[in-house]
């Protein structure tokens, strides 16, 4: 488990350091604080390589424009790291993120310029030391644009690392289907159901349905309702839940960041989400990253304290300012007197 | 009078309800309007009791208030209630950047009938 990570000179961040991290945190602030960009940073030293590397530059759509006669267009295959680096310039700079683990987990990368036979011009220097792999040194060619080659997708879906990421706009039922045929048949399937009833108490079954263009929809049955219904027929929030559930279930010994938690969910479910998450998390060995800005999701950690305080004992919250060098942690007991008290966290 | 939003900026630590009563009261006797909404008018947070408040001060001065006033009675051993006040100072700026220290903020810590700073 992560206790705390420093990332200088990467996204938005000159330098910041978040402590102490715990089982369950929650980053919360103003818009542009970098909430997610704190999220990637810790994607980036879980997941480690190339792959982390390119991971969020590929979720945010962050691809090379090239100039042709016919006008400009995305390289879908290329992605545009410079994004990734403070300033949006990788060359006038380098980033460093470190996690605090056992052992500690650290990526480095610059643009160094090389006038060798063997490699004329510039590549992007990667270095990083991830718990099961190491990375002392790899050049990554760059494109005129300044675009390195992303893997192929596939191993983006399929990550070696147990590092799941739900994106707050970009769920695709079809992406919730492999993670869903990993848990048919096994005791993790009631475990899915059962969590999708705090949104829906009537949800039966789920199942993924092919067709004959070979897409594969999810569909639900509900008690004492006949026809079967499309999972998104059911509300948005029904599809992040089991999103979040999924990926939960799929990062054992891993790690589960999830941007805008609280999306498409009602106030009144959610002292029973963060029930799950944080119970579910302790038994599944996952550290959880999440981000919100609804003080409503605040507060339902203090009232989950209250009736439960051994399961939300291992919560934190970290406010994110802009510019700042450090984020403002409160404890599970602070939550709650700030709850109590109607003080302002976020 | 419509009381102050939760949202102000502004915020007054007091243990109880009389303690928000001879503020207002107060401050009226300085010609401070308290019915003007468009003023900025702090929210005063009754806390119910010196134990409840004390928690309240560090969480409040972790906040991102621009303003904090701290009143607590000085009706036993009004020193050790300092120290204990000095020591939730302490623990909130530890938990914050140099830069972003509550000192920076204006705080005035008042206990009544004993004396008062500000910082």
């Amino acid at each position: 488990m992560i206790q705390s990570l420093t990332a200088v000179g990467f996204r938005c961040f000159r330098e910041i350091r978040v402590e102490p991290l715990t089982r369950v945190n929650l980053f919360v602030g103003e818009n542009n604080a970098g909430k997610t960009s704190l999220l990637e940073a810790v994607e980036l030293v879980a997941v480690g390589g190339v792959e982390g590397l390119t991971r969020s530059a590929m979720r945010r759509g962050e691809k090379i424009l090239v100039k042709s006669e016919n006008g400009e267009r995305f390289k879908d295959h290329i992605v545009d790291l410079a994004h990734l680096f403070f300033g949006h310039d990788l060359r006038v700079g380098s980033f460093e993120i470190r996690g605090h683990d056992q052992p500690d987990r650290w990526v480095k990368c610059k643009v160094r310029t090389y006038d060798t036979e063997t490699w004329p011009g510039e590549a992007l220097f990667f270095e990083s030391h991830i718990t099961e792999q190491q990375n002392l040194g790899q050049n990554l060619t760059l494109s005129p644009q300044g675009g390195v080659i992303a893997p192929p997708s596939r191993s983006l879906q399929q990550p070696k690392a147990k590092v799941q990421f739900v994106a707050a706009d970009s769920i695709d039922p079809a992406h919730l289907d492999q993670p869903w045929s990993d848990l048919v048949l096994t005791s993790g399937e009631d475990e899915v159901i059962r969590s999708l009833q705090v949104i829906e108490p009537n949800l039966e079954r789920l199942a993924f349905v092919g067709d004959l263009g070979g897409s594969r929809v999810p569909l639900v049955r509900l008690k004492g309702f006949g026809q079967r219904l499309h999972l998104g027929s059911l509300g948005g929030g029904l599809r992040h839940f089991l999103a979040l559930v999924l990926n939960l279930l799929s990062a054992r010994e891993g790690f589960l960041l999830v941007d805008e938690i609280d999306t498409g969910l009602h106030y009144s479910v959610m002292v029973d989400m963060w029930r799950l998450l944080a119970e579910s998390a302790k038994r599944l060995d996952v550290q959880v990253f999440a981000t919100t800005h609804s003080l409503d999701c605040v507060r339902a950690l203090a009232r989950l304290r209250k009736k439960q305080p051994e399961i939300a004992a291992e919560i934190t919250v970290h406010r994110v300012e802009k510019g700042a060098q450090r984020t403002i942690a409160y404890d599970a007991d602070e939550i709650v007197v700030a709850a109590d008290s109607h003080i302002e966290v976020r | 009078m419509v009381p102050p939003s939760e949202e102000s900026p502004f915020r007054l630590l007091v243990e109880g309800t009389d303690d928000c009563h001879s503020v207002i009261n107060l401050m009226k006797q300085l010609d401070f309007d308290w019915d003007d909404t468009t003023k900025r008018r702090p929210f005063i947070q009754r806390s119910g009791g010196i134990d409840k408040l004390l928690p309240a001060v560090s969480v409040t001065l972790k906040g991102t208030y621009e303003r904090i006033g701290i009143i607590v009675d000085a009706n036993s051993d009004p020193g050790a209630r300092w120290l204990k006040l000095q020591h939730r100072a302490h623990q909130a700026r530890s938990s914050c950047h140099p830069h972003q220290t509550p000192t920076e903020r204006s705080s005035l810590v008042v206990v009544r009938g004993y004396g008062s700073a500000s910082g």
